[in-house]
C-alpha cells in the first residue's frame, strides 16, 4: 500500500508532496509545486481535492475523511493535520492511503478467482460478469446492470438467460458463434459487440469480452469471466461518420453527373441530384429558385418531392421579390436561411409564416446560389413531416452543391445563348463570343482551327494567329498525358458529327486545363457540314475540388478502420491515397514517416503509387530520406518544379528519382504533424513535363497532412489508453507483491545476517549455502522491484548521461559470457568503433542483456549471434542483434513485447523482459523492434539517437 | 562513544526479532522494538528514542498516521523519523516531502550508517 503525503499553505498552494501523491495526481513534483492544483489534469481528482482542502482550511483542526473519485473508482482515506504555528503557520499536512472504493454494495459478492486484473477493470468503467458454463449460473455486478438502466436487484436472480433476454436477437447469433470459436480454441478470447436493451427501451452498444479460465480435463469450458463496456457513444459516432461519408459521396456523384451531362439533359440531371439528396436527408421537398434580376422576380425551376408531398413548381413562377422582403434580403446577402421551427417565426414575418404554414412546412433550409455576377438563385429544402436539426456538415455539403449548380446553370445559359446567336449575324456573334467566359473554337472539316474567341486566347495564352490552321491535338499536346477519352474524339466526330465530354489540354506555358466541351457541326446556307464548333467550360478547379473531396471523405473511413484495428494503418493509408487517376494526370502520393519517430507500429516507408503504369507494390525499403533532406522538404512548402530545377536546394532529388524510377516532374510536399511531434511528410508528385499543381492543391495537401495527423493522434491516444490500463494493472499487482513478498524477504535477509555472525565461516559448504541464499533474496527482490518500477513510469530523460554505446555492448557481452560459453554460442560483435549516445546506463544495459539472453535461450548448442551497428554518423543509430535460431512463431510476433507474455513458461520466464525493453527504449525516445529473419532467426533492432560532436 | 537509542515499529514480529539479535550487545546502538503501532506513541513519549523507524503498511494505525501523531506531540515532535518499508524500491531510497524512506529488505549496516548520518 502506498502512502501519500503533502503539505498545503492554502487550499491551492503546495509546499511539499511526496512521490506517491504526485503519481496519484499524474503530475511531476516540480510542476505541482510551482503551478499548484491548476496543473492537475483529472477534473474529478482536482474538484474532490479542492473541496477537501477548503474544508480542512475552514475547520483548521485535525480531521479524517474518506474521499471517493467516482470516475476512476478510487478512494482515499485522508488525514488532515494543521501544522503547529512555530513550524509553518496556517499550513496543513495531508496523509492519505487508498482504501477500497464502495459504490453501492453489490448484493452478491463477486467470486474472486486468480484474476488479478479484475480490480483495475472496475477502474476502466467495465461491468463484470462471471459465468458457470455448465450450470448456466451467471453473476453480474451492479455496474453491468447500471449500464442497462437497472439495479442488480431488479435483474436478480441472474443467469445466462438474463443476458440472452436482453441481447438483440440479431447479435445473439453472432455472439454465440464467437463464443463457440473461443470454446473450440479458435480464438484466444471471446470478443463481441452486441446491442442490449436498456430499461427505457432503446438499444445500448456493449463491448462484451471474456475468457474461459477453467477448463475440464477433456477440454470443456467450465468457468468464464469477462467484462462489459458501454461503447454506444463511439458506435453512434461511427454511424454519424458513415452518414457524412455517404452524403459526400452523393455530392461527388452529383458533381460528376453535372459535368458529364449534355445541356439538353441538364435539368433532368439536376432534378435527379436533388432527389438523391432529398431521399438521403430525408426531406420532403428540394428545390431551386432562379432569380430574374431585371424584373425582380423569382421562379421555381427545379424540384423534387417525396411521395405523398404535392409538387409546387408550377405554382411558384415569377414571384415578385417584394412579397418576401426579409427573405430576399438574406438571399441577396448570400446568407443561409435556416428556420428550425416555422411556428416560432416572429410576428414581423407573419406573411412568410403564413405562406410556409400554408404548405405545412415545419423546418426549412435555404442556401443562396452565387454566380459570376452575384446571387442567381437559391437551393432549398422543406421538412413537412418532421422538424429537422441543422448540422454544420450538411450545411457545407449543400453549399458545395450550390456552387456546383451555379457553375452548371451558368454554363448552360452561356451555351444556349451562344447557340442561339450562331444563327444571327456574324458580327453580333463575334461580340457576344468575346464576352462570354466559355471557350469557343471553330474548325474546318479537317479539324484545322479557324477561329478562337477571347476567352480561349486568355486561358491558353496563344494568340489567334498562333493557332490558325493548326490541329488542336498538336497544339495542345493533350495526347502526352495519356488521357484516354480524347483519343476517340476525331473518329467520333466523323461518324456521329458531335462529341460531348471532358478534354484535357495544355496551355502554351504547359499548364494543365480541363474542359467540359460540346462539339457540334457547323452548317452552311445549303445545310452542308462545313466544320465544327466547340463550346467549352473550364472545369479544372471543380474537377480538382471533387477529387480532393473524394480523398478527404476517405480519411474518415481510414479513421474508422484503424479504430477497429490499429495495425491496418498502413493499408488504410494505401487505400486512401491510391486511386486511379485521382487527380487529372497520373501522379503518386507518398507518405514518408520520419525515422526518428517512435511510432513503431508503422513500417518505415510505404508508397502507394497511383499511376497504373507502375508496379503498385513497388516500395524501396532500402532507400531512406535523410533527416537533412526531410528538414528541407518541410521547410520548402511550395511546389517544386524539378524540370526547371534552377537553384532548388533539392535539385537532383535522388531519393524520389530512385523511388519512382524517373525524374519527378512536379512535387508538392506537406508535413504530417501530430500534436506532439512531426510524424513525416506527404508528397504528391507526377512525372509529366507539365504544370499542374496550383495553390488549391497545396492547401488541400496541407489539409490532408493535418487530417492524417489527427488520425494518428487518435490512434496514439488509443494506444496510450491501452498502455495506461496495463500500467495501472501492473502497479496494482506490484504494490500487492511488494508488501507480500518483500516483507518476508526482509526477515530472511536479516535472519541471514544473524546466522552469518554466529556460524562457522571456515566451513566451505556453509559459506556457499549462505551466499546462495543471499543471492536468491536479492534476485527475488530485484524481480519485485522491476515490476514496481514498471508501475511508475517517471525515470529516464532527466537521468540520461553521455554513454559510449560500444562500451555498453562490450559490458553486456561480458555479463552473458557464462551463458555463451555453456551453450557454445559464437558471438560476432561488429559494434566496436567509438559511438556516443545519451541514456541511462543501467536501463540500456538491461535491454542489451535481456535481448542477448533471449537469443541464447532460443538458440541450439553452437548457434550464432551477430551484433552490428548501422547509421553511425547520421544521428540515427540502429543496433541490430540477430541470431540464427528458430525465430518467433508468426502468431506470437506481435505479442512478445506485451506484458506477461512468455514463450518459455517452462523455463520460468516472467514474460516481462521484452515489455520492459520496449518501454525503456520508448522512454528514451528510441525504438525497439523485433522481427523474424529470412530464412530463420530473429532480428532485434534498437534505435537510438546518436550524439554527434558539434565541432565535426 | 555515545549510545544511540533506536526504536522500531513494525507489525512483522519476525523482522523485529531478527533486528534484536543483530543489535544485541552492540556498544553503539541500543534498540527497542514495538509490534503494536497503537502503543508506539506512548512508548516513544516514555523512552524518548534518538530516532524512530516506522513501517508504513500496518494494521490499525499505519506509519503515516503514526508519524503525524508523533509530530504533534511536544515531546516526540523533534525525533527524526525514518520509514522503513517494502513499498519503495531501492532506487527510490531517499527523502520525499521531508520524509526519509529506507526500502525493505535492508541490511543492518545500512541502518547503522543512516543513523550515523542523521544523528552524527
Amino acid at each position: 500500500m502506498s502512502v501519500q503525503n503533502w503539505v498545503m499553505q492554502n487550499p491551492s498552494t503546495y509546499l511539499q508532496a511526496n512521490l506517491e501523491h504526485c503519481e496519484f495526481l499524474g503530475v511531476n513534483a516540480e510542476t505541482l509545486l510551482s503551478k499548484g492544483m491548476a496543473c492537475i489534469v483529472d477534473e474529478d481528482i482536482m474538484a474532490t481535492l479542492q473541496s477537501l482542502h477548503e474544508e480542512a482550511f475552514l475547520s483548521s483542526q485535525k480531521m479524517f475523511r474518506e474521499v471517493q473519485f467516482s470516475y476512476t473508482s478510487q478512494a482515499l482515506a485522508v488525514t488532515v493535520t494543521p501544522l503547529p504555528d512555530e513550524i509553518l503557520p496556517g499550513a496543513m499536512l495531508f496523509t492519505a492511503h487508498s482504501v477500497p472504493f464502495v459504490a453501492n454494495k453489490p448484493p452478491q459478492p463477486m467470486p474472486i478467482g486468480e484474476d488479478i486484473l479484475r480490480a483495475s477493470m472496475h477502474g476502466m468503467g467495465a461491468g463484470l460478469w462471471h459465468w458457470n458454463v455448465q450450470t448456466g449460473e451467471t453473476l453480474f455486478d451492479d455496474k453491468w446492470a447500471e449500464m442497462l438502466g437497472y439495479t442488480i436487484e431488479e435483474l436478480s436472480p441472474t443467469s445466462i438467460r438474463t443476458w440472452e433476454m436482453l441481447t438483440h436477437p440479431q447479435d445473439l447469433e453472432q455472439a454465440g458463434q464467437l463464443l463457440d470459436d473461443h470454446f473450440k480454441g479458435k480464438k484466444s478470447q471471446y470478443d463481441a459487440r452486441v446491442r442490449m436493451k436498456h430499461k427505457h427501451g432503446h438499444w445500448v452498444w456493449i463491448h462484451d469480452r471474456g475468457r474461459v479460465y477453467e477448463w475440464s480435463i477433456d477440454g470443456q469450458p467450465l468457468r468464464m469471466a469477462g467484462s462489459h463496456v458501454d461503447i454506444s457513444e463511439r458506435q453512434n459516432l461511427a454511424t454519424l461518420v458513415q452518414k457524412q461519408s455517404k452524403l459526400q459521396g452523393i455530392a461527388s456523384t452529383f458533381a460528376v453527373e453535372l459535368l458529364k451531362s449534355p445541356i439538353e439533359e441538364l435539368d433532368l440531371v439536376v432534378e435527379a441530384g436533388l432527389g438523391e439528396i432529398g431521399r438521403f436527408l430525408p426531406t420532403d421537398r428540394v428545390y431551386i429558385f432562379q432569380l430574374n434580376t431585371l424584373e425582380e422576380t423569382m421562379s421555381n425551376t427545379h424540384e423534387w418531392v417525396a411521395t405523398g408531398v404535392s409538387p409546387e413548381k408550377e405554382n411558384l413562377l415569377n414571384l415578385p421579390y417584394s412579397a418576401f422582403p426579409w427573405w430576399m434580403d438574406q438571399i441577396q446577402l448570400n446568407e443561409t436561411i435556416y428556420i428550425p421551427d416555422t411556428s416560432e417565426l416572429p410576428d414581423e414575418q407573419k406573411d412568410l409564416k403564413e405562406i410556409l404554414e400554408m404548405q405545412s412546412i415545419k423546418s426549412l433550409l435555404v442556401v443562396p446560389i452565387e454566380g459570376r455576377e452575384g446571387i442567381m438563385g437559391f437551393i432549398g429544402m422543406d421538412f413537412v413531416t418532421d422538424h429537422w436539426a441543422f448540422d454544420k456538415f450538411t450545411h457545407q455539403v449543400i453549399k458545395y452543391i450550390s456552387s456546383l449548380i451555379s457553375g452548371s446553370l451558368e454554363s448552360k445559359m452561356d451555351q444556349m445563348q451562344i447557340i442561339d446567336l450562331l444563327a444571327q449575324e456574324r458580327k453580333v456573334f463575334q461580340r457576344i463570343a468575346d464576352e462570354t467566359q466559355s471557350i469557343i473554337m471553330t474548325t474546318n472539316l479537317k479539324h484545322e482551327i479557324s477561329y478562337v474567341n477571347k476567352a480561349f486566347t486568355e486561358i491558353y495564352e496563344y494568340s489567334q494567329d498562333e493557332v490558325h490552321r493548326k490541329l488542336p491535338a498538336i497544339l495542345l499536346r493533350a495526347k502526352d498525358l495519356g488521357w484516354p477519352e480524347q483519343a476517340s474524339v476525331k473518329s467520333k466526330l466523323q461518324t456521329e458529327k458531335r462529341w460531348k465530354g471532358m478534354l484535357l489540354n495544355l496551355t502554351k506555358g504547359g499548364r494543365v486545363v480541363c474542359e467540359s466541351a460540346t462539339i457540334t457541326p457547323r452548317y452552311d446556307a445549303k445545310g452542308e457540314v462545313t466544320g465544327f464548333i466547340k463550346i467549352a467550360e473550364i472545369i479544372t478547379e471543380t474537377q480538382k475540388k471533387y477529387n480532393w473531396m473524394k480523398i478527404f471523405s476517405r480519411v474518415q473511413e481510414l479513421s474508422l478502420t484503424i479504430q477497429r484495428d490499429p495495425t491496418l494503418l498502413s493499408d488504410g493509408l494505401a487505400t486512401l491515397l491510391s486511386q486511379d487517376r485521382a487527380l487529372l494526370i497520373p501522379h503518386s502520393f507518398l507518405v514518408i514517416p520520419r525515422q526518428s519517430t517512435n511510432t513503431s507500429f508503422l513500417s518505415p516507408l510505404f508508397c502507394p503509387v497511383a499511376d497504373s503504369s507502375r508496379d503498385p507494390n513497388k516500395t524501396l525499403k532500402d532507400e531512406r530520406l535523410t533527416e537533412k533532406e526531410y528538414q528541407e522538404y518541410i521547410k520548402a512548402r511550395p511546389i517544386h518544379n524539378l524540370r526547371s530545377g534552377n537553384g532548388h536546394p533539392l535539385q537532383h532529388q535522388p531519393y524520389f528519382h530512385k523511388l519512382i524510377g524517373e525524374e519527378p516532374g512536379e512535387m508538392l510536399v506537406a508535413p504530417i504533424r501530430t500534436k506532439f511531434n512531426s510524424y513525416g511528410i506527404i508528397v504528391c508528385l507526377h512525372s509529366k513535363p507539365v504544370r499542374y499543381f496550383d495553390e488549391t492543391d497545396t492547401s488541400n495537401l496541407n489539409s490532408l497532412g493535418k487530417l492524417i495527423g489527427q488520425v494518428l493522434d487518435e490512434l496514439a491516444l488509443n494506444q496510450f489508453i491501452y498502455t495506461q490500463n496495463t500500467q495501472e494493472q501492473i502497479s496494482q499487482l506490484a504494490s500487492g507483491l511488494a508488501h507480500e513478498v518483500r516483507n518476508p524477504l526482509a526477515v530472511i535477509s536479516m535472519g541471514m545476517e544473524v546466522l552469518e555472525s554466529e556460524m562457522d565461516r571456515s566451513n566451505f559448504n556453509v559459506q556457499r549455502a549462505t551466499d546462495n541464499i543471499n543471492r536468491s533474496v536479492s534476485r527475488a527482490n530485484q524481480i519485485v522491484e522491476n515490476l514496481m518500477r514498471l508501475g511508475t513510469p517517471q525515470e529516464m530523460e532527466a537521468d540520461a548521461i553521455l554513454l559510449r554505446l560500444d562500451h555498453l555492448v562490450n559490458e553486456a557481452i561480458g555479463l552473458v559470457t557464462y551463458h555463451l560459453r555453456s551453450q557454445k554460442i559464437r558471438l560476432s560483435n561488429h559494434c566496436d568503433r567509438p559511438v556516443e549516445i545519451r541514456g541511462v546506463k543501467e536501463s540500456i544495459l538491461k535491454v542489451l542483456v535481456n535481448v542477448l539472453l533471449n537469443s541464447i535461450q532460443a538458440l541450439p548448442i553452437g548457434g550464432h549471434i551477430k551484433i552490428s551497428l548501422h547509421g553511425r554518423g547520421t544521428g540515427r543509430l540502429h543496433l541490430e542483434i540477430e541470431d540464427n535460431g528458430p525465430g518467433i512463431p508468426a502468431e506470437d510476433l506481435h505479442r512478445v513485447t506485451k506484458p506477461f507474455f512468455s514463450t518459455k513458461k517452462d523455463k520460468h520466464g516472467t514474460g516481462m523482459g521484452l515489455y520492459i525493453c520496449t518501454q525503456t527504449m520508448q522512454r528514451l525516445g528510441g525504438l525497439f523492434n523485433i522481427t523474424n529473419k529470412i530464412p530463420h532467426g530473429v532480428v532485434v533492432q534498437i534505435g537510438m539517437k546518436e550524439l554527434i560532436n558539434e565541432a565535426e | 562513544m555515545c549510545m544511540y537509542h533506536l526504536m522500531f515499529v513494525d507489525d512483522e514480529v519476525d523482522f523485529l526479532e531478527n533486528l534484536k539479535f543483530l543489535f544485541e550487545g552492540d556498544p553503539e546502538f541500543s534498540i527497542s522494538v514495538i509490534s503494536d503501532p497503537e502503543k508506539a506513541l506512548q512508548k516513544a513519549i516514555y523512552s524518548k528514542p534518538d530516532i524512530i523507524f516506522l513501517d508504513v503498511s500496518m494494521p490499525k494505525i499505519d506509519g503515516g498516521e503514526l508519524a503525524v501523531a508523533l509530530r504533534e506531540n511536544a515531546i516526540t515532535k523533534s525525533i527524526p523519523i525514518v520509514f522503513i518499508t517494502a513499498i519503495v524500491t531501492s532506487a527510490e531510497r531517499g527523502t520525499y516531502g521531508g520524509q526519509i524512506f529506507l526500502p525493505k529488505p535492508v541490511k543492518s549496516a545500512e541502518i547503522r550508517s543512516l543513523v550515523r548520518e542523521i544523528l552524527g
